[in-house]
């Protein structure tokens, strides 16, 4: 590891045409963390993603992988390996020649062939042709390739596309045991639920801009931490008696009062001693989700 | 030969089209063959005039089947994970050009020998005038090479115009400018396909060093034009 950083995004540009795909974007990814990559269709995720192996040039800016730019890398698939698009393989090919031929052109040994389609669960259907692959199976073939040169820096976009939900836990928990063995795993999705146990930290991006780079925990407490959430047959009435009592009541919807903070046991109390049953209580985090939501709404960046 | 050279042809091995192309063109270029042998309005009088047709096509076939598999890998964006493996685009490219170069080494050596093998009874015959042994080897061996240059200029337009329909067009489409030029300008025979056949006939007009060599200009010039172009290109 040449660089203390994985990966390196430094004021990157790129424009193709009239459109500003990436603006001034930075940010880094370390050694040893899921990073999530979040951002709606165009925020210039896969664009950033290209980049950082060289496949388009940047206008201005940097994206270095593990300290250098990946066309200089002595060992590309050694360092990187990277799922762009689980469909760029030949239909009339079987799924073990497709990785048997990058393996030679990346001079990996055959026997690691076998060892990746081992690993990512591909099995006998390695021999079959990639055409007659449902998308999921794609995916763990796409997956199979990025891994063929045990890189420690792993970049997927998207790679929970057309997984079942078997598949979906299989990823998480096989991102999170090569996080776990010390590699970097760039990772981007729109299954923001998905991303949440997934990653350790989020990178969200808006209209090829850098919004914000928290880790998780630090991104949920930035769009406004936990909150109490209260079901009852009265709902209007709690929801009174707690503003008078100072509590900060965000909403009243349905049977649910919902509450700033994470005191369940002063919330609870108070319809206690007004003698209104508790259908329901519970504390929530924000969602990934919301905290997504909170932070692209009506601010482009708070970098 | 070098290991991206060798995963390209392991690429074309594992296609079941590569095989169709192998087996199904001997037999086209010898059907075409017998076609023009056996009219009894052609007044031929080599061996080698029969076999003008054939090796048209054959030439045309081969370059439009590199151009489709070259242009087909950008469509795929499969080219995308040999810029994954090898970042350093040229020698990629030229990878593939090599390894189409050797398909069409192949093809040109079985459609030359099919050919010659099936055009020398009929040609005994009849008022033919039959190649020497040291011409009919020469002549092997100058189709070999004239249909590799054929297929290396195919992966080159592959690379430049990179969809396998568009790339496919841009090689049939050339054939009719070139008869365009060869009509308007009185050029014909130093563009690239009237080469081939003059490579095959050991000289004409042009003489056999020089068409050769134009040929291999031609060739040179696409491949480094398609170097070029693909090195820069951006896989949005």
């Amino acid at each position: 590891m040449s660089s203390a950083y994985a990966i390196e995004v430094d004021t990157l540009t790129k424009t193709f045409g009239r459109l500003k795909a990436v603006d001034g974007l930075s940010f880094t990814a370390e050694y040893g963390r899921v990073v999530g990559f979040i951002g709606p269709n165009g925020a210039g995720k896969t664009t950033t993603m290209r980049a950082l192996v060289g496949h388009i040039r940047p206008d201005t800016g940097r994206a270095h992988v593990a300290g250098r730019p990946y066309r200089e890398l002595t060992d590309p698939l050694g360092t990187v390996g990277a799922v762009l698009e689980a469909g760029a393989m030949h239909p009339g090919r079987s799924g073990r020649n497709h990785l048997r031929i990058l393996a030679r052109q990346g001079g990996i040994p055959a026997r690691r062939v076998e060892e990746v389609i081992d690993g990512v669960g591909l099995g006998r259907a390695a021999d079959r042709r990639v055409g007659g692959y449902s998308l999921g199976m794609r995916q763990r073939l796409a997956l199979a390739a990025a891994l063929l040169g045990d890189p420690a820096i792993l970049m997927l976009d998207e790679p929970a596309n057309g997984l079942d939900p078997e598949g979906i836990r299989w990823l998480r928990e096989f991102l999170r045991g090569l996080a776990a063995e010390g590699r970097s795993v760039l990772v981007s999705s729109h299954g923001l639920a998905e991303l949440a146990l997934m990653v350790d930290e989020a990178v969200v991006v808006a209209h090829g801009r850098l919004v914000v780079q928290q880790p998780l925990a630090e991104l949920r407490r930035l769009v406004g931490g936990r909150t109490v959430r209260i079901s009852v047959p009265e709902p209007d009435r709690l929801a009174a008696l707690l503003a008078e009592r100072g509590h900060r009541v965000l909403g009243c919807a349905g049977d649910t009062v919902t509450v700033g903070g994470d005191d369940a046991r002063a919330v609870g109390r108070v319809a206690f001693d007004h003698d209104i049953g508790v259908d329901r209580l519970l504390v929530e985090e924000p969602s990934l989700e919301e905290a997504y939501f909170r932070l692209t709404a009506g601010k482009e960046s708070i970098r | 030969m070098s290991a991206l050279t060798r995963a390209e042809l392991m690429k074309l091995r594992t296609l079941r089209s590569t095989w169709v192309v192998l087996l199904v063109l001997p037999v086209v270029a010898v059907v075409t063959l017998m076609d023009a042998a056996l009219d009894p309005v052609e007044h031929n009088t080599r061996i080698v005039d029969f076999m003008d047709v054939s090796l048209a096509v054959v030439s045309v076939v081969v370059a439009a089947f590199a151009a489709a598999l070259v242009g087909g890998e950008f469509v795929r964006r499969t080219v995308g994970l040999d810029y994954l493996a090898v970042p350093r685009r040229v020698p990629v490219l030229a990878a593939k050009v090599s390894a189409f170069a050797g398909v069409g080494a192949v093809l040109g050596l079985l459609s030359a020998l099919l050919a010659t093998v099936v055009a020398a009874p009929i040609a005994l015959g009849r008022d033919v005038v039959l190649d020497g042994p040291g011409d009919a080897v020469l002549r092997v061996l100058a189709v070999t090479a004239a249909v590799a240059a054929l297929s290396a200029l195919g992966a080159a337009v592959g690379v430049l115009v990179p969809h396998p329909a568009v790339a496919v067009g841009a090689v049939i489409g050339w054939q009719i400018v070139e008869m365009l030029l060869g009509t308007a300008l009185g050029i014909g025979d130093y563009l690239p396909i009237r080469l081939v056949t003059t490579v095959a006939h050991l000289g004409g007009t042009v003489p056999l060093p020089v068409a050769f060599g134009l040929l291999c200009l031609y060739v040179a010039g696409a491949v480094g034009v398609a170097l070029l172009v693909g090195r820069r290109r951006d896989l949005a």
